[in-house]
């Protein structure tokens, strides 16, 4: 591949991603909300993000432990259905881009991209657990399971033994499915690998595979381990031709009194590996024909203070981590391709209809695999802000009003080694049933 | 705004509160007059079945005379409460202990007056198991909820702290009531098997008497005493067919 | 790291530099962060008025406590006494079993203390009374077979057969028809469950039936069984499940 074509696949590649990104947010699950009696608040932070209770609640197995956790079969009337409906007009703009009328900014906007998930889960029997996302259809028609899984929960009669199975997305320090925004930029560190690299490794994308979880009462101590296998890569077909193995563990501090609530220190890591050969037929991996493995790893930490009143807090994450690349996985490398990265992200319910949230996202390469290239090739920052109101809600359902901006620069990939930014505009509403 | 709404609304309460706890007036009473009178229940006292009891009926027998209205000589009405409505000043209250007892499946008396700052002394006959749960007769707000598990056992309780109507339930025989008026003050009385009452060391002045029935309600009446004077005060009560 | 780890130390030091609390659990909370806490958490079930009456409450066959009258259930006081600060936030904290009242442990001790200081506003009670001492738990004997059979004589002697029946199966004679405060039908427990409503440990229990649950027809034998009897008969309701946690001694938390 020459140098422009490959500029112009990645430049088509981001277009294609942002235009696909209503990006399937398990989010909400106010069937929850019905079943127990309780507001989206009492589990959500300012939603979708989880809560102390809400993380305890999803911890338990969905169970709340108090004698009242009918399984789905049990309670006539409760159906372990919800969905998630976001109506929206996104504008969004990428600046430097090649076109055969030479570097043009593109834009393109609409009204009626409406994402929609639905969820289904519960307690199957006590401390058994399911969830299942059928998110997507494809072009073929056929609905992929964005998540799909099974929990048993306190096995041995302890917190500390949960076991799932099937699908899922791997314990992060903050959850890929839960962003505050409907903007299309992700938490960048979690997908960011070493400049070239052919892993596509997405720490935020669910993935088959099992977990062992533990945690105490309350969740204040939390360990999770997950081994999977790498979604995507080509070539692969069954469930370990592409292992990965990502572990993460906390600790929280809360306070009694004081102006910080609560403090939370984590570390996470992950090992990934990517085939780098295959058989292909007309260009396409044949499946079952991946080899050469070579292994992509993060680790870092993360540091979440909520300050203020722990009901409307001011809610700040850092998460940051070190990552390489194998050399081998990266065209024309003569060492191993090493970056850093995280995100700072800052939330602040105001009041319990009101949310505003800032984020701040930075990758930077510290060693190109490829020596040649200037040092910060694809280097990436990202700043998103919005502002979430929710008009009504109760404990059977909740709509927010969204608006959101969100810019991301990507160093050096745009027509003629020019950076490329990506500009998004979003105005929608946020419901959940 | 709300805020500033709930702060007066409490602040009213509070006065409202204090006005009612801080309302009497201990004086020396020397040539008081009396309040007394009959209540008589006017026609025929309606038919009430008896009390069925359903459980420990090996005891309590299989059913009790119910004493909602109890009439004596002449139309005289038993357990009327007469009391002079917020009287503000005399006599000090009395101290003694006052006795609520479990006797053959019903509380005995019924009906009785006590001023703030009595004792209640609360007790069982019975050999079976009673409990003695006085509530808030607006507010059915429980008090206490004491076990009376055997034969003979008592206990001695203070009275709520500010006055109210209270009305005594035992729940493990849900027929059973007891009313005990409690009063900042000391003029009340009970009226006897006859319908009489009597309301002694009143200060001259005039006040509202009121006579309540725990079926048909109260009745008000206004009473000017004189010194050393009795002043009778009679009530009739019809009761609704 | 280095660098994280000297904020990290920052952030622990100035929240241990918070003032230091004066007060016990559930002591000292601010009524107006309190109703924040409330709204987020407590609203649908116990409603905008602290009537017990919100949305969910219909549902439901126990109902959520009404705030008005200043009546609670679970406490280390006398009968008819307002509960302590530390009573409210063990019942929070530690929820109440096999009803729709969660455990709110996850929520901290932070919230519980406000949303304590704001129930209270629901009842003039808490302003014109204060909750008399609690009552004083002797440590428990250890569970025995001998104190589980003199507990089975106190259970006889202090009829609790009554309502809770012969074999404590919440079928006593009198079990039937009974209501709580709020008018409620409301039935003695099934002590054979293996778990009290508020509570796993033996001085739970022996709270209970000491101080008898305000509100409810369940009364208080603190003057008909004495301590070392108490002790005995909540040896004998250990006796009737192999899920209650024996000898576990007061100090412990859950
Ligand atoms: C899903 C419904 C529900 C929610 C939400 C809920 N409660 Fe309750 N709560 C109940 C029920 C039901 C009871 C009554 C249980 C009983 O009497 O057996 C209760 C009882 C109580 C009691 C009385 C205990 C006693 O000793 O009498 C307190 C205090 C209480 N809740 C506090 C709270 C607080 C604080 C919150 C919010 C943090 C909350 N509740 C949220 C359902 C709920
Ligand atoms: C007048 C009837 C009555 C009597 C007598 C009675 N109980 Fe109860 N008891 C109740 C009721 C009603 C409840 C249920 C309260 C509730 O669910 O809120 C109850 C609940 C209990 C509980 C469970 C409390 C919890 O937290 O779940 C215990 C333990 C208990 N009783 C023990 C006893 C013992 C021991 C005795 C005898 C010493 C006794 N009771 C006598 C009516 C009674």
């Amino acid at each position: 591949m020459t140098r422009t074509a490959k500029l112009v696949t990645t430049a088509c590649g981001v277009l294609t991603t942002i235009a696909l990104l209503a990006p399937p947010r398990a989010g909400a699950f106010p069937a929850f909300a019905r079943k127990y009696g309780l507001r989206c608040t009492a589990c959500h932070e300012s939603w979708p993000k989880l809560n102390d209770f809400g993380r305890a609640f999803r911890d338990n197995g969905y169970q709340l432990l108090m004698g009242k956790d009918d399984t789905i079969f049990e309670t006539p009337g409760y159906w372990p259905v919800s969905v998630r409906i976001t109506p929206q007009y996104t504008y969004t703009q990428v600046t430097n881009q090649p076109t055969d009328q030479g570097t043009k900014n593109l834009g393109s906007g609409g009204v009626g991209q409406v994402g929609m998930d639905l969820l289904m889960g519960g307690v199957l029997f006590q401390n058994v657990s399911f969830l299942v996302v059928p998110t997507g259809f494809a072009p073929d028609g056929a609905v992929f399971l964005e998540s799909a899984w099974v929990r048993f929960d306190n096995l041995f009669g302890t917190s500390w033994a949960n076991l799932k199975l099937g699908r899922h997305e791997v314990d992060l320090p903050v959850s890929a499915h839960r962003p505050w925004n409907l903007t299309g930029t992700p938490y960048l560190i979690y997908s960011f690998h070493a400049n070239g690299s052919a892993s596509n490794y997405d720490m935020g994308e669910n993935q088959w595979g099992v977990e062992y979880m533990g945690h105490d009462r309350g969740s204040l101590n939390r360990v999770a381990v997950s081994v999977f296998n790498v979604q995507n890569s080509p070539g692969t077909e069954n469930f370990w031709s592409t292992p990965g193995l990502y572990g993460h563990a906390t600790h929280e501090w809360t306070f009694g009194s004081g102006a910080v609530s609560a403090l939370k220190l984590g570390v996470f890591g992950s090992y990934t590996t990517w085939p780098t050969t295959s058989f292909t037929s007309g260009g396409t991996p044949i499946p079952g024909t991946g080899g050469n493995l070579y292994p992509s790893e993060k680790i870092g930490g993360e540091a979440q203070v909520w300050f203020g009143p722990p009901a409307t807090p001011l809610h700040l994450i850092v998460v940051f981590a070190h990552g390489e690349d194998d050399k081998a996985l990266i065209p024309n490398a003569t060492q191993n391709g090493t970056f850093n990265g995280g995100f700072a992200e800052l939330g602040w319910t105001i009041t319990l209809k009101n949310l505003v949230f800032f984020r701040y996202d930075l990758c930077k390469n510290s060693q190109q695999g490829d020596p040649t290239l200037p040092q910060d090739l694809n280097d990436q920052n990202a700043i998103t802000f919005g502002w979430r109101h929710t008009f009504q809600f109760s404990n059977r359902s909740e709509y927010a009003l969204v608006a959101e901006y969100s810019t991301w620069q990507t160093m050096g990939m745009g027509a003629n080694g020019l950076n490329t930014r990506t500009n998004q505009y979003l105005v929608g509403i946020d419901f959940a049933y | 705004m709300r805020k500033v709404l709930s702060t007066a609304l409490s602040a009213a309460l509070l006065s409202v509160l204090s006005a009612v706890g801080s309302a009497y007036e201990v004086i020396t009473v020397t040539n008081g007059g009396t309040v007394q009178g009959v209540v008589k229940l006017v026609g025929q006292a309606p038919t009430v079945p008896p009390i069925k009891t359903t459980k420990n009926q090996d005891y309590c027998g299989n059913s009790i005379d119910n004493p909602l209205y109890v009439v004596g000589k002449d139309g005289g009405l038993k357990n009327v409460e007469v009391f002079l409505k917020g009287i503000e000043k005399g006599k000090a209250n009395p101290t003694a202990t006052i006795t609520l007892l479990n006797t053959h499946c019903m509380f005995d008396p019924r009906v009785q007056g006590s001023s703030t700052g009595q004792q209640i002394k609360i007790a069982s006959d019975d050999p079976i198991l009673h409990n003695t749960h006085p509530q808030n007769n607006d507010t059915n707000a429980t008090i206490y909820n004491i076990a009376l598990p055997f034969k003979g056992f008592s206990v001695t309780k203070p009275l709520p702290a500010t006055p109210e109507l209270i009305r005594v339930k035992c729940d493990a025989h849900e027929w059973m009531r007891a009313w005990i008026w409690e009063f900042d003050h000391p003029y009340y009385a009970t009226t006897d098997a006859d319908g009489h009452f009597e309301i002694k060391d009143v200060p001259p002045g005039t006040y509202t008497v009121v006579a309540w029935h725990e079926v048909m309600g109260q009745k008000d009446a206004s009473a000017t005493v004189a010194a050393g004077k009795p002043v009778t005060v009679d009530f009739s009560f019809t009761p609704k067919k | 790291m280095k660098r994280l780890s000297i904020v990290a130390s920052a952030f622990v030091a100035l929240a241990l530099a918070a003032p230091a609390r004066a007060q016990g659990p559930g002591s000292g909370g601010d009524p107006v962060k309190g109703k924040v806490v409330y709204e987020r958490y407590c609203l649908s079930c116990h409603g905008e008025l602290g009537n017990g009456a919100g949305e969910f409450a219909e549902w439901i066959t126990t109902k959520p406590r009404d705030y008005r009258q200043g009546t609670f259930k679970w406490r280390s006081t006398p009968s008819g006494s307002l509960p302590t600060d530390a009573d409210l936030d063990k019942t929070i904290r530690d929820g109440i079993y096999g009803t729709f009242m969660p455990t709110w442990y996850a929520i901290g001790e932070h919230n519980r203390r406000d949303v304590i200081a704001y129930i209270k506003t629901f009842s003039a009670r808490w302003k014109t009374d204060k909750p008399q001492p609690s009552i004083v738990i002797p440590a428990e004997p250890p569970y025995s077979d001998a104190s589980v059979k003199r507990g089975r004589a106190v259970y006889e002697k202090s009829n609790c057969a009554q309502c809770h029946g012969q074999d404590a199966l919440g079928d006593g004679p009198s079990a039937h028809e009974l209501k709580d405060d709020w008018g409620n039908p409301i039935v003695p427990y099934d002590l054979t469950q293996g778990h009290i409503k508020c509570g796993d440990t033996g001085s739970d229990i022996y709270r209970v039936f000491i101080t008898g649950l305000n509100g409810t027809p369940m009364p208080s034998f603190t003057d008909s069984i004495s301590p070392e009897e108490a002790w005995d008969l909540v040896h004998y309701i250990q006796s009737l499940s192999a899920l209650y946690p024996k000898n576990y001694g007061p100090a412990a938390a859950k």
